[in-house]
This record gives structure tokens, C-alpha cells and sequence, in this order.
């Protein structure tokens, strides 16, 4: 084994798959942190961008203005966040599937690269 | 049996990496990637899809190629790093060693680098037969196991100078450019730390990287910042150049994170290098991933305080704002406040009849959010340590550093940028000259700055000379141009200077050998690079009655080693013997006292304290910490740098004593008379101990007051050369002064009065009076009354 062609084959099988299994796993987790999930599951009803109003004590028709605004921005803010979350899901989605097809291919990708080669060789002869 | 480490290659991809540079790789897929992409472009059209098809396949499958090597190189770098092995050493040692393991090291990527950045790798590639021959000759694999002695582990510039115990030649390089282990270590350390660097900032998807971005939505549960953003900006959270600021970044962010009063004043030597440590710091909350982290996804906001106060019209408007600006910050929820310049703050505020401090206190009472005020020295000293309700609630950070390390860790970051704008190359030595010179020969305030400053100005300098490498002589040069302190190599003239100043002091100083013995000792030490750095240059206390040239041999130092034109600090320190006394020579209630403006006029050369005696008590602690650490604070909290000067303190204590030797050894005595000193309380044996030197000045014989008085006479008549009058010396007139000059209690000194009184007298009257003409000769002859009279010739 002292070829650097059969330590890369041992790489390739060994530390380089579970490299690609970190990986995956990295980008999943990011694809979450980057639309920011959890916060937004969190703080699903709070008003949108914490606009809300309070009415002045006694009076009644302030406290109900400040009660739609405030449920406004409730909806608004809810609104907007189902929106983001489904764009999360679909990106969750296409990068399991992306992730899935790479750990199918990995163990495949040497000969593949090969086989590639050759076909685009063909093409000329 | 021969070191095993040297077969066993960690893995091939580091002998890869001494063949074929990841650099190269990089460089080499990207082609790649663009000759799939325009082969693609091709494929548009029908004529020719099947031949590009052929090139996306062809071209496709080698990025590919790359891009698995690459993979595999990275996973591999990554145990390297992970394992805390050396990469460096490791790619440089693997492969075929067929001319020796120097030769291989020196040809390898890392080993050719550091040789390069130690000036040295010419002088190895010329002598690389030799080289290659001695180790052969060493021959035998054991002998060169015994010597070498090497893991995985080994900095590379530790095994290069291991290697130099195999072959005398390279040694020699080594010696002669005075290449030490330690330098070559740190040289090794930086430049594999820069790789690694390199390599983590390529690896955009590792988690440390992807994790740095800003996550979308992560707003959306915290309020606007529009109206925040009139007033000033929030800091990005990219991360340069703070690696030397990580102690300080760690207190704030500790500060920061208290339940209670997390506010943080950061004490800073200059304004980049505040903002700097806030961008750090910025960095440093953006890679905080735990959620539980009391910064965890907040923002620093700094408040443009010039800005503000363009826009607000007066005192109320200003309250207003300030107090709007922030709340709304603490409504966002999610911020951090900074405000910049509080010296400008604090000012501006008086101006509109505001009190700055008092206004911040009082919105930090009903506040929670965690507040930076970044502010100078000076004003901490000034204002703000004494503010008893403000200094209760903030929680104080010191940034500026002390220690040559982490100075030149500073420098280290910054030298690839600086070298890229002016298209130098810096040697290794360079950065530890420029960080040890900062340190010497500049004020102890900024030393961060002062030092890139001065990496900044000598990479112009070399610029503008056409040069392309930066060396240690350019420093040195710059400095001396800067400071006028000789530094660098010591020239011809100097060297005849210094090694002759016995001499040249004797030429204008009579007897007084043992003074004159310890001061050229002194100053060989400091300038030949072996006397402490962190001291003055030399320090003397001056015992010895009045008249016997104590004064004379001060000025004739000052002459011969600054040169003449460069005037003594002189403090004549019965002035300071008052209570006031140490007020006024360190300044008190913001004014900057005497000495403290003296040094900072000329810290360089010669200071003179006359009648040290005299001072008080505290003006003597005072030199007890300047003659140790060389350096005092004055009243503004602001270092004065004393490192560059010969200080000498004069005294007449102990003359009575000193005179009633005259004839005897003195020098035996010296212990008695600095007994009798400390008995009679005048100094405490712990301030002379400070002084390099306790020097006796004895008293004047006969003979050596003659020599005096023909010293003063020449140095008349060069005066009266200038008027074409000459003066004959004669023996009567010699011994004239001799007998009507000089006491046993004033010594020589009333000679210069009797010289001025009568000679000088005689022939300015002569002059005036048409009766001495240019061209004239005249001497001086005792009439009977005993009295000199004027004798044209």
C-alpha cells in the first residue's frame, strides 16, 4: 500500500465516505440555521418586526387600536413566516435529495470519472 | 538502524504537495471547471454538439479528478491539523532524500519558504555541494538518527537547525547570519500558520465557514434598525487582523455577558486599533453557535459620535436623540452598543452644556443592553477613574500590549497585506527589529500602531529605492532617521568613537579616571546590543565635591556620543525639593509637568540631574522606577520613555570626606563614604544600588588644576582666534590662576569666573578701545601689586 493511487482508493472507501457523511450532515444542519427554523418556530405569532401598540390606559378606543394593530402584525408576522418556512422545507428537501444521491454515487465516482473520460474520447474517435 | 520517521511518509499526499502545490492544483481545476463551462457554451450549437459533448465528458471528468485529490488532500490536512502535527515538516521531510534530508528540505515548499524569509536560501544553494557532501560523509544512516531527532510533531525551523548539526557548512550559514533556534522556530510556526489560515478560508464548506453567515430571518423576531442606522452602523462581522487582540476580545465578551451592568469600557492606545478589536469581536459573536451564549446572534452597533453631534442642534436635542437612539436600540433587541470616541462624546456634550457622563449613567440606570465605550488613555486618566458612579458600572478593558510577543504576533498578521500593497518582501528578523523597536525607541502608548506604522513606512522606503526585500538594516535606518538614535550597525566612526571614549573624555576631562573607566564600560555594553533593553542606557550618580569636573564630564559624554549639537535635558533638582516637587516634574490636574515634557521633546541623550541630593523624598522614588524599568507614567496616565537616555545625577554629598582624602587611595575608601551617605539619611541604599555606577570624583591635585587651566586657556583662545587676537600661554600666567583660581571647597570652579573677570575683561576693553588690533599677540605679565596686566607683543 504505498502507492498514492491505492492510499487514495483506501481513502476514498474509508475517511473520504465518512467525510461525505459529515458533510451532508453539515449542510442539512446549515440549510436549517440558515433560514433560521428554530427562531422562526419560536417566535411564530409574536408581531412582525415587534411593531405593536399599546393603548393609553381607560381609553377604550385606543386599547382596541392598539389591539388590531397589534394582531395585524400578528398576522402579518405569521404570514410571512409560513412563507419561509416552506421555502426552508423545499430546500430541506432537495439537499436530502442531493445529499442521498452523492452518498450513492461516492463509492462509484472513480470508475464513473473514468468511464466519462473515455466516452468523451470517443466522441472524437 | 536509521530514523524511521524519515521513510515513513504520513501519507503521499504530502509528498504530492512538495511535487505538485495544492496551489498549483487549485489553479488547475478552476482551468478545468472554465473549459467544461465553455465547452457547454459550445454544445449550443448543432455542428458542433458531438465534439463538445466529447470535451464537457473530457474536461468534466478531469475537474472532477482534481476536485476528489482535492478532497482527499483536505481530509488529510485535516487529520495533520487535528492530530497537532506539523504539516510543514511533514510535507518537506517526505520523499526521496537521494542528495541528503538538507537538500530535500531546502528544495521543499515550506523548507525553500522559511529559507527565503531568513535571507539565507542564496547562501544555502551555493554551498548545497558541500552540504550535500558532508552529509553523505556523515554517511552512516545511524549517526544521522543520533543527531536528528525528529517526530511529526517537530516545528520545521527546530528540525532545520537539528540538520545544521549534520553538516558544519550549513552551520556556518546559519551562524552567520546570526540565525538563532528560536527564530527559526517562529519563522517556521508563522509561515505554517499563514498556510493553514489560507487553507481553512478555502474550505468555504466546512462548518466553521458556512456557520459565519448571517442566517436569513434571523431578524425578523427583532425590531427595525432604520432609525438606528442615522446615527451609525453596525459593525460586520468579518474577521482581520484581531488574532493578537483574542485576551482582550475574551473580556468583553466575558463583560458583555453578565446578568447585571454589562458594559464594557475599553481603554484603547489609538482608534484603528479599537475598532479593530470591535470587528474582532463582531467575528468572534458570529461564530458563537451556542444558543445559550448570552451574545448569541447580536449585533454590534456603533454609534457615529461626530455624526451625532452634527446633527443635533442643542443641548436638549442632543439628550433627546442620545437617549432615543438608545432605546430604540434596546427595543431592537438583539443589539449590542458601542459608542466610539468618548473623548469627542464628552466634549462635544460640555459644549452644548450637557454633562456627557452624567447623561449616559443616567439612561444606563433604566437600560439592560450591552453597552462598549471605547475611549483614550488620557481621558480614562482624566475624567473617567475618577467618575465614582460611572467607573461603578463599567468594567474596564486595557488593549494595549506590553509584551514583545504578542506585539510581533500583531506585526506577523498584518506583514502579508503591507507587503502586497508595496510589493515587498519582508525578512523574518525584519518583524522582530520592528517589534522591539517600536518597543525601545517609542512611547510605551500605541504600540500596535507605532509598529505598523513603522512596517508600513519602511516597505515605502524600500519601494521607492527599487528594492524589493525588506531587511533589518532598513528598519534601523528608518529608525535613526526618525529618532536620531544611531542604531543598526555600528560605523567605522563610531566604532573608533567607542572604543577610544576613555580617551576622547580625558581630552576634555582632567583625572577622574575611575568615572571616566565605568562610563565608557557602560556605554560599550549598551550600544554593542548586551545591556538591558528595558532600562536607560546608563545611569550614574556623581559623588564628588564642586569644581572637579563632574559637570564637564556629563557634557563632554553628551558631546562625544550624541554629538554636540545635542543639548542636555538639565534639571537642577533643588528646584523639586519642596512637596510640590514631584508634581511638578510629572504634571498634575492635566497639565504635563517638566521632565515629562523635557523627555518627550528629546528622549534622546543626556539628562542631568545637578544637586540629586536636594530633591525630596518622593522625586528620588520616582528615579528608583525610572532607573529599573526605565520609563514613568505621568499624570494623564501617559508612559514617558526614558530607555534612550544616559541619565547622571551629581551630588555633593560626602565632599567634606572626599577632601579630606585628597592624596589618599579613594577608591579603597568608597565603601566608607557611601556608609556615611546612606547613615546620614541623604540616599537610601536601595536608590544607589538602582545606579549603574556610584562614581567618587576626587579632588584636584595640583598638577591636574594646571592641566585644567591650560584646557580653559585653549579653549579661549580658539574664541579669540575667531577676533585674530592670540594669546600666549606662558608659565606665570598659569600659575597666576593657579594660586588665585581654585580652592580646596569650590575646586576649579572659580577659575572660569577669574578667567572671565580678568583675561577676558582685559582684552574686550582692549578691543573696544582700538588699543588691540586683528592680527595682535598678547600675553599677560603680575605687576607689584601682584595684579595681571596686558602686554601686547
Amino acid at each position: 500500500m504505498n502507492s498514492i493511487t491505492a492510499q487514495y482508493i483506501a481513502w476514498h472507501y474509508k475517511d473520504g465516505y465518512k467525510d461525505l457523511k459529515n458533510f451532508c450532515k453539515t449542510i442539512l444542519s446549515f440549510v436549517v440555521y440558515f433560514f433560521s427554523v428554530k427562531t422562526l418556530l419560536q417566535t411564530f405569532f409574536q408581531p412582525w418586526r415587534r411593531i405593536m401598540e399599546r393603548g393609553q390606559k381607560g381609553k377604550m378606543f385606543s386599547i382596541l387600536q392598539g389591539f388590531v394593530v397589534t394582531t395585524l402584525m400578528r398576522i402579518i408576522g405569521v404570514i410571512i413566516r409560513i412563507i419561509m418556512l416552506v421555502v426552508a422545507l423545499v430546500a430541506l428537501i432537495i439537499s436530502c435529495v442531493i445529499a442521498l444521491v452523492s452518498l450513492i454515487v461516492w463509492p462509484l465516482l472513480p470508475i464513473l470519472l473514468v468511464l466519462i473520460f473515455i466516452d468523451g474520447v470517443l466522441h472524437f474517435v | 538502524m536509521r530514523n524511521n520517521f524519515f521513510d515513513q511518509t504520513y501519507n503521499k499526499i504530502d509528498r504530492l504537495e512538495s511535487t505538485f502545490s495544492h496551489a498549483k492544483r487549485r489553479k488547475l481545476r478552476k482551468a478545468f471547471l472554465i473549459l467544461t463551462l465553455l465547452a457547454t457554451v459550445a454544445s449550443v450549437y448543432p455542428d458542433y454538439r458531438n465534439q463538445s459533448t466529447g470535451l464537457i465528458f473530457i474536461f468534466g471528468s478531469i475537474y472532477g479528478f482534481f476536485s476528489l485529490v482535492e478532497a482527499f488532500f483536505y481530509s488529510v490536512f485535516n487529520k495533520i491539523k487535528e492530530e497537532k502535527k506539523s504539516f510543514a515538516t511533514l510535507s518537506s521531510i517526505s520523499g526521496n532524500q537521494y542528495k541528503g534530508i538538507i537538500f530535500h528540505v531546502s528544495k521543499s515548499f515550506f523548507g525553500s519558504l522559511l529559507l527565503y524569509r531568513l535571507g539565507i536560501i542564496n547562501d544555502v544553494a551555493s554551498d548545497m555541494t558541500a552540504i550535500v557532501t558532508e552529509e553523505t560523509l556523515m554517511g552512516n544512516e545511524s549517526t544521522l538518527s543520533e543527531h536528528v531527532d525528529i517526530t511529526a510533531t517537530t516545528n520545521l525551523g527546530a528540525l532545520m537547525f537539528s540538520l545544521s548539526k549534520v553538516s558544519p557548512t550549513f552551520k556556518n550559514i546559519l551562524e552567520k547570519h546570526a540565525t538563532t533556534l528560536q527564530q527559526l522556530t517562529h519563522a517556521a510556526s508563522w509561515l505554517e500558520r499563514l498556510y493553514i489560515k489560507e487553507i481553512e478560508r478555502e474550505k468555504w464548506w466546512s462548518e466553521q465557514n458556512l456557520f459565519k453567515t448571517q442566517p436569513f430571518a434571523s431578524d425578523w423576531a427583532y425590531g427595525q434598525t432604520d432609525t438606528l442606522e442615522k446615527y451609525g452602523s453596525f459593525i460586520p462581522s468579518e474577521y482581520s487582523g484581531a488574532e493578537s487582540y483574542q485576551g482582550e476580545i475574551n473580556k468583553i465578551e466575558l463583560v458583555l455577558s453578565k446578568p447585571t451592568s454589562p458594559y464594557a469600557l475599553v481603554i484603547g492606545e489609538s482608534e484603528t486599533g479599537t475598532l479593530t478589536l470591535i470587528q474582532g469581536l463582531a467575528g468572534r459573536i458570529s461564530e458563537t453557535h451556542d444558543k445559550h451564549a448570552a451574545l448569541h446572534g447580536k449585533r454590534i452597533f456603533m454609534l457615529n459620535t461626530s455624526h451625532l453631534f452634527q446633527i443635533v442642534k442643542n443641548g436638549q436635542d442632543f439628550e433627546a436623540t442620545f437617549s432615543g437612539v438608545l432605546f430604540e436600540a434596546e427595543r431592537v433587541g438583539n443589539v449590542v452598543f458601542a459608542i466610539d470616541n468618548f473623548s469627542l462624546f464628552i466634549e462635544s456634550a460640555q459644549s452644548l452644556g450637557v454633562d456627557g457622563i452624567m447623561l449616559l449613567v443616567s439612561c444606563l440606570r433604566v437600560s439592560s443592553m450591552p453597552l462598549i465605550v471605547l475611549a483614550d488613555t488620557h481621558l480614562y486618566f482624566q475624567k473617567i477613574q475618577k467618575h465614582t458612579e460611572l467607573s461603578q458600572y463599567f468594567e474596564v478593558v486595557q488593549t494595549s500590549i506590553k509584551d514583545k510577543e504578542s506585539l510581533l504576533f500583531y506585526i506577523q498578521d498584518h506583514v502579508l497585506q503591507v507587503e502586497g500593497m508595496y510589493e515587498v518582501t519582508f525578512l523574518y528578523q525584519t518583524l522582530e527589529v520592528i517589534a522591539e523597536s517600536a518597543e525601545r525607541y517609542f512611547e510605551g502608548e500605541a504600540l500596535r500602531e507605532k509598529a505598523l506604522d513603522l512596517l508600513i513606512e519602511v516597505a515605502e522606503v524600500v519601494k521607492a529605492e527599487k528594492g524589493r526585500v525588506v531587511t533589518t538594516e532598513n528598519v534601523l535606518s528608518l529608525i535613526k532617521q526618525k529618532t536620531g538614535i544611531p542604531t543598526g550597525q555600528i560605523n567605522e566612526e563610531e566604532k573608533e568613537k567607542l572604543l577610544n571614549l576613555e580617551s576622547l573624555l580625558h581630552q576634555k576631562v582632567i583625572g577622574q579616571n575611575e568615572a571616566i573607566v565605568s562610563i565608557a564600560n557602560a556605554l560599550r555594553r549598551s550600544r554593542s546590543g548586551i545591556g538591558k533593553h528595558n532600562k536607560p542606557i546608563g545611569s550614574f550618580l556623581f559623588l564628588g565635591p564642586t569644581g572637579v569636573g563632574k559637570t564637564e564630564t556629563t557634557k563632554a559624554l553628551s558631546d562625544i556620543f550624541f554629538g554636540e549639537k545635542a543639548p542636555m535635558v538639565r534639571f537642577d533638582m533643588s528646584e523639586y525639593s519642596g512637596a510640590d516637587g514631584l508634581a511638578r516634574l510629572i504634571g498634575q490636574n492635566n497639565s504635563s509637568g517638566l521632565l515629562a515634557d523635557a523627555i518627550r521633546e528629546r528622549h534622546y541623550g543626556v539628562l542631568l540631574l545637578d544637586e540629586f541630593e536636594k530633591a525630596s523624598k518622593e522625586v528620588h522614588n520616582l528615579f528608583l522606577q525610572i532607573l529599573d524599568e526605565g520609563f514613568f507614567s505621568d499624570s494623564t496616565g501617559k508612559h514617558v520613555n526614558l530607555r534612550n537616555m544616559i541619565i547622571v545625577a551629581t551630588s555633593n554629598a560626602g565632599s567634606a570626606f572626599i577632601i579630606s582624602q585628597t592624596g589618599e587611595d579613594l577608591q579603597k575608601n568608597k565603601p566608607d563614604i557611601i556608609n556615611q551617605i546612606i547613615s546620614q539619611g541623604i540616599f537610601r541604599p536601595e536608590l544607589l544600588n538602582r545606579f549603574d555606577g556610584v562614581i567618587l570624583f576626587e579632588s584636584l591635585n595640583q598638577e591636574q588644576v594646571g592641566k585644567v587651566i591650560q584646557l580653559m586657556l585653549k579653549d579661549l583662545s580658539h574664541r579669540l582666534e575667531e577676533k585674530g587676537v592670540e594669546i600666549l600661554v606662558t608659565d606665570e600666567l598659569v600659575q597666576y590662576l593657579m594660586s588665585h583660581g581654585t580652592d580646596a571647597r569650590f575646586g576649579a570652579r572659580p577659575l572660569n569666573r577669574l578667567i572671565a573677570d580678568v583675561i577676558e575683561e582685559k582684552i574686550a576693553e582692549g578691543l573696544i578701545s582700538g588699543n588691540i588690533m586683528s592680527g595682535a599677540k598678547v600675553s599677560f605679565v603680575q605687576n607689584e601689586q601682584g595684579a595681571l596686566d596686558i602686554k601686547q607683543m
